[in-house]
């Protein structure tokens, strides 16, 4: 959940048996826009990942583009951004970013790209493995 | 005293110059961090380069902070190193030079830090826990050029600031 221009903003993911169109006309309220789809949980929820996990940092001077451009350079190796949060907070914009990559990814590589994208974007950039969580 | 950089900007993404402990530039350059640092209210340490001054000089009192434990008092020390680092956990970080931003930061809670005091010289070694060991490895990242956001360790760790707790 998230304020967007002062209004609250948030997804939520369900499961049950009714359709997109029956869930969408009894959640329906004057003062809220809800949108309802089905998506296929069992193939994009529920299966192991197999690929490596990163979190992506990027920070600098809010333009437009910033997220169209990063994104580019990750989907051109096959990268799949799995959880994003973005600030702005007076001119510095700030994304976070969960990164699942393929495990044949040339990683090294992959930096050195994201790292020139970074700079055109006036933008510093960390790209780093998931710590593992140590319970 | 000087004015904290806010982010973004180049210095606080520039790895900041050794220093001669002993120059009188450089005891200059220590004593506006340290007045800065007792201007600024909510925060607990600072870094050279977050007052325009790309020098390895980190001045800190974790005596201002509710959750510190070890205290090395009010303190500037000059091209410090961290020597030793363990016992590793996450907290909340703000920063002077992020307004309105704090995140879940994963760091040592018990360190060894090696530094020499500006005039005299004077090699000292710091060992620090708790807060006051994460207070000092934020500024040692300000000398390196990072920002506690390239330390967020994932999506759902960085927040709007609620209040002031600055590290």
């Amino acid at each position: 959940m998230t304020l967007l221009g002062g209004h609250i903003a948030m997804m939520l993911l369900v499961a049950g048996e009714l359709d997109s169109a029956e869930l969408l006309k009894r959640l329906g309220t004057p003062d809220l826009v809800i949108s309802t789809s089905a998506v296929e949980a069992r193939r994009h929820f529920c299966d192991e990942g197999g690929g490596l996990g990163y979190v992506l940092t990027v920070h600098g001077p809010d333009r437009p583009g910033i997220i169209s451009a990063i994104s580019a350079v990750l989907a051109d190796d096959g990268g799949n951004i799995t959880g994003m949060s973005s600030r702005l907070s007076g001119r510095l914009y700030v994304l976070i970013a969960d990164v699942e990559l393929p495990k044949d990814v040339d990683v090294a590589a992959l930096m050195r790209r994201l790292a020139a994208t970074g700079a055109s974007l006036d933008s510093d950039i960390t790209f780093r493995p998931v710590e593992p969580e140590l319970l | 005293m000087r004015a904290v950089l806010g982010a973004p900007h180049p210095l606080l993404s520039a790895v900041a110059e050794p220093v001669d402990p002993t120059e009188p530039t450089v005891v200059s350059a220590a004593e506006d961090l340290l007045a800065t640092l007792r201007a600024e209210r909510g925060t607990a340490g600072l870094a050279a380069p977050q007052i325009g001054l790309s020098l390895r000089l980190i001045a800190f009192d974790a005596g201002r902070h509710p959750r510190s434990r070890s205290w090395a008092g009010e303190l500037v020390l000059a091209n410090p190193r961290l020597a030793r680092a363990a016992h590793w956990d996450e907290g909340r970080e703000g920063c002077a030079s992020v307004e309105g931003l704090t995140a879940d930061v994963r760091r040592a809670t018990r360190i060894t830090v090696h530094g020499h005091l500006p005039g005299s010289g004077e090699a000292v070694t710091i060992e620090a826990d708790a807060f006051e060991a994460r207070c000092i490895q934020h500024q040692l990242d300000h000398l390196d050029g990072l920002l506690f956001l390239d330390r967020v360790p994932g999506a759902l760790s960085l927040h709007r600031r609620l209040h002031s707790c600055g590290a």
